[in-house]
């Protein structure tokens, strides 16, 4: 206790603040911020061929000024707090790596081929595999996904999500891993059953989890969580802080927050 | 520079090397919209309320003597402050206050200043980083618009590039209405300093200040109240000079901005 009042009251504590302005969706969606407007600037829909790794410099990050530890020390998230408009559950996640590109059009098997993950998530454990959309087909179809993947251990697997998400703007989905798996190394391929009428541009987000949040059945609502509810647990520098809400109703809600990191 | 363990953290509250500070605010309820930001900052009460700030070029860098700043006495080089403890109860049935240091500000400028930049060449703001400084136009009265306009700012971000960002007022721009820019560029974290202002649009009798705000400390504004320590505020650091004071976001199906009662409390280390 007595090093976390030091650390926190020292050189090397960052605080940052950040909002996103309401968007559509659905209930029983998860909504992906990385687009949102609001302060700061929300991240490009632009990614390079080959998919983009991600880190606090990267645009649309939540704090480019995570202070960097002296050595022998860490750095750990001390704080997060969101308050909504609207009721929701909040992820804080590091995004490690997107791309885009891929067509809800096609049932075909589509590469991914995700490099190798930066020494901050080095072994994959803890990462996790999303879907998210760019830009959506006019109608766009909920598909089911296939994909291979090398797990936590090196294991080349395969995992089938069930179709709960669409390629429309906005909406992230979850992708299922292997019974057993804890993580992915790398994404190989995906492959949807169901086609929409377009291709639209779809990609693969790898993102490791760091905080959580609820506002449960509320509006106009805020959560904190202080240094023991949030866990103090371990980020890197470098980490390209967003968010993930899971949504209770048709529209995110005006969302506001403040974190907390510091180095000891 | 800092407050070493607990029980060091203990001795500050009790005084050790500067006794605990308290800033206190009052402010009447006005009306707002729902879904939409008030600034306390021309809102009656204690502090008095304050209008437009005389000066739009190059404006005026916002210190705890600026008048419409909660009261925040100085302390001596070499000592730091803390917020220790934020007690604040709001009227409002859902509000969401925010407790921010107001770095400068400019203003009255007039919306019917029609595609006539103004040079206001403001000064790089002189307290903390500049990433997680905030641009805001605070309105100070108009009448209503039927036609859609832009304030076009020229600015210079955190990483002193210089930028376009665009805000729209709002139809009725009452008094206190906060418009914030809805859609930084992407990867812009902050500003640091205003350059000039084009409203491309004259349509509407009125005007408004620019303020660059950091936030510090966000919370429920509701009846039932709210206490916040050191560590769910997450440790926020007052910076010498801090020009304090409150924002209100009034949140879904509420009208006005709510009696506000605050105190903040602040523990100091060297």
């Amino acid at each position: 206790m007595d090093k976390l009042v030091a650390a926190m009251t020292g050189a090397r504590h960052a605080r940052g603040y950040f909002r996103r302005g309401t968007q559509t969706t659905l209930a029983g969606i998860f909504y992906d911020h990385w687009l949102t407007g609001g302060f700061p600037g929300g991240g490009a829909a632009g990614v390079p061929a080959g998919g983009l790794s991600c880190d606090n410099t990267t645009p649309g990050a939540l704090l480019r000024g995570l202070p960097v530890p002296q050595s022998g020390e860490s750095l750990y998230l001390t704080q997060f707090q969101i308050w909504c408009a609207n009721s929701g559950f909040f992820f804080l996640v590091d995004r490690i790596w997107h791309n885009n590109n891929l067509s809800a059009l096609s049932t075909a098997v589509q590469a991914v081929n995700s490099p190798a993950l930066p020494a901050r998530v080095a072994g994959g454990a803890g990462v996790q595999p999303w879907i998210t959309t760019w830009a959506a087909p006019t109608t766009p179809a909920a598909t089911g996904v296939t994909m291979q993947y090398v797990n936590q251990d090196g294991v080349a697997k395969s995992a089938y999500t069930p179709p709960l998400w669409s390629p429309i703007l906005g909406r992230i989905g979850r992708l299922t891993l292997a019974d057993g798996d804890s993580g992915v190394r790398s994404v190989t391929s995906i492959q949807f059953d169901t086609a929409s009428n377009a291709a639209g541009n779809v990609g693969v987000v790898l993102v490791k989890r760091i905080a959580d949040a609820g506002i449960y059945l509320a509006t106009n609502a805020s959560i904190v969580r202080d240094v023991a509810q949030v866990g103090m647990p371990l980020i890197d520098p470098t980490s390209c802080l967003s968010l993930i809400q899971w949504c209770y109703t048709s529209a995110t809600g005006d969302l506001f927050g403040t974190l907390g990191a510091t180095s000891g | 520079m800092s407050i070493a363990s607990m029980d060091a953290m203990l001795r500050a509250l009790q005084g050790e090397v500067e006794g605990p500070q308290m800033a206190h605010m009052g402010k009447l309820s006005i009306t707002a919209t729902s879904l939409q930001w008030t600034s306390l900052w021309t809102v009656a009460g204690q502090p008095g309320a304050q209008g437009g700030v005389g000066n739009t070029s190059p404006g005026v860098i916002c210190t705890n003597n600026t008048p419409g700043a909660l009261y925040l006495p100085n302390w001596p080089a070499g000592v730091r402050r803390w917020m220790s403890r934020l007690a604040a109860e709001n009227t409002g049935a859902s509000n969401m206050l925010m407790l921010y240091d107001r770095l400068w500000h400019a203003g009255p400028f007039d919306f019917q200043n029609q595609n006539v930049p103004v040079n206001v060449n403001g000064p790089i703001i002189t307290r903390g980083p500049y990433e997680g400084v905030e641009l805001v136009a605070e309105m100070l009265g108009a009448g209503t618009v039927t036609t859609s306009r832009n304030v076009t700012l020229n600015i210079e971000d955190d990483q002193g590039v210089a930028q376009n960002v665009t805000f729209s007022p709002p139809s009725d721009a009452a008094i206190g209405r906060v418009q914030q820019i809805t859609n930084y560029p992407s990867g812009m974290h902050g500003i640091r300093r205003v350059n000039t202002v084009t409203s491309t649009q004259g349509v509407l009798a009125g005007s408004y200040n620019l303020a660059l705000i950091r936030p510090l400390v966000l919370f429920d504004g509701n009846s039932s109240g709210v206490d916040k320590d050191f560590f769910d505020s997450g440790g926020v650091e007052l910076l010498p000079g801090a020009c304090l004071s409150v924002i209100v976001y009034s949140g879904s199906g509420t009208t006005g901005s709510g009696q506000t009662t605050l105190g903040v409390q602040t523990v100091s280390g060297t």
